[in-house]
């Protein structure tokens, strides 16, 4: 069979066609709400891309995105973005950080976990939902991470000047700590992208019981709220982005917050 | 790249079976990775089609998540599955939730997106003549689809 060999579309069916190949889908509210969750996922990346050449040109492509990504950002100022660059570019937005992109208050970006997201090379080989094994020796449980902790006390573990986010983290933790920290917010962040709310939270519940004060407590609370609201429990998630809000003043990621409780 | 791309990386995943509620995440994990990716991109080729590859490796990976979940999706913003007071420019989304995944794909990359068959062959990795097939059949269903939610109010009551 050949393109030829195919039999007209009926007219019904192209003037739809056509139509749909003008139709765009631009709501304002929506760029933003994902604009700031990119943003986020970004600045949450648990790894760096390897450090390989890269041609100027799309080094400078990625710089363009960069540029439009901190510019365009009403959190950059809270001191904690680090976005990594290809070609062992590490573009670093703040007074905490070294000048490779490893923040040096707050583990964040380590060269652990796996990506964010790997793009496949076939369909086929897109990623599950990451499989978080968490540490058999896990820290003590609570219940509730945020209701039945006193959670957020200014770190101890800040070393600079910078005006402190509160965070739990107590010390640095290991590299495979937090890694498989990392692979537990990425379950959730997976589950979450995949409009699986619920397996999000099982995942940040599971973070919660082994880690109750890790070091990404703070982007587990940011997504429990994200993954309450897109459940439709409105109370449960305004109620937590209450005390997110009290327990991180000046996170970064109190847009994505806000967000999610506005929508 | 995202100010000039969203719309028609958030249109593509429609097109493709996203549903709208499930959007947001979607293209954001999508703009992660192009993000990602971007040391791939080689900027003297066209941006849209090297986009639509994300789009429609996300769109199956949602999926193949999303059919697990029990909840036939009603789009509240649209109305019931029935077809009754859906819109003129949603009709052709709709209707394309009547093709199986295969058959969606094809259609909306060949006619939609005006990739050509031995394009979208060589995009899933598979034999051309599937790709013509699906394409044959998929506008087959899609019309009958049209038609059917194209249909009076008091038929279905």
């Amino acid at each position: 069979m050949s393109e030829l060999e195919l039999e007209p579309i009926s007219n019904d069916l192209a003037d739809l066609f056509e139509q749909e190949k003008r139709a765009t889908h631009d709501d304002p509210a929506l760029r933003a709400n994902v604009f700031h969750g990119v943003q986020l996922a970004i600045a949450l990346a648990p790894s760096l891309p390897p450090a390989a050449p890269v041609a100027a040109k799309t080094a400078t492509a990625a710089k363009s995105w960069l540029a439009t990504v901190v510019a365009k950002s009403a959190v950059v100022k809270a001191g904690v973005v680090v976005i990594a660059l290809g070609g062992g570019t590490a573009a670093v937005v703040a007074t905490q950080h070294t000048s490779r992109g490893v923040v040096a208050t707050r583990p964040v970006v380590v060269q652990t976990a796996s990506p964010i997201v790997a793009p496949p090379n076939a369909i086929s080989e897109l990623p599950a939902a990451p499989v978080a094994v968490p540490d058999p020796v896990p820290a003590p449980a609570p219940e509730s991470p945020l209701a039945n902790t006193p959670p957020i006390s200014p770190t101890t573990a800040a070393t600079t000047t910078a005006p402190a986010a509160p965070i739990v983290a107590a010390a640095a933790p290991s590299s495979r700590a937090l890694s498989r920290e990392h692979a537990l917010i990425d379950a959730a962040r997976a589950a979450l992208s995949s409009g699986d709310p619920g397996g999000a939270i099982g995942s940040l519940s599971e973070h919660a019981k082994l880690w109750p004060h890790g070091a990404l407590v703070e982007e587990r609370e940011a997504l429990w709220i994200k993954a309450l609201a897109k459940e439709g429990r409105k109370s449960d998630a305004t109620d937590r982005a209450a005390r997110f809000r009290k327990s991180f003043p000046n996170s970064i990621l109190l847009p994505v917050v806000e967000s999610a409780i506005a929508n | 790249m995202f100010d000039a791309e969203f719309g028609y990386v958030c249109r593509s995943l429609r097109r493709l079976g996203v549903h709208s509620p499930d959007l947001p995440d979607v293209a954001q994990e999508l703009f992660v990775s192009v993000h990602a990716k971007l040391t791939d991109y080689d900027p003297a080729k066209p941006v849209k089609p090297w986009l639509f590859s994300f789009s429609i490796r996300y769109a199956s990976n949602y999926r193949k998540l999303a059919r697990h979940r029990s909840v036939e999706f009603i789009d509240g913003a649209h109305g019931s599955h029935s077809g009754r007071g859906i819109e003129e420019k949603d009709l052709l989304l709709r209707a394309l939730d009547a093709l199986d995944f295969d058959q969606r794909d094809a259609v909306v990359m060949h006619d939609i997106e005006g990739f050509s068959a031995p394009e979208i062959a060589e995009l899933l990795s598979t034999p051309l003549n599937t790709i013509y097939s699906r394409v044959r059949l998929g506008r087959e269903k899609l019309r009958s689809a049209v038609l059917e939610l194209q249909a009076p109010k008091e038929k279905a009551s």
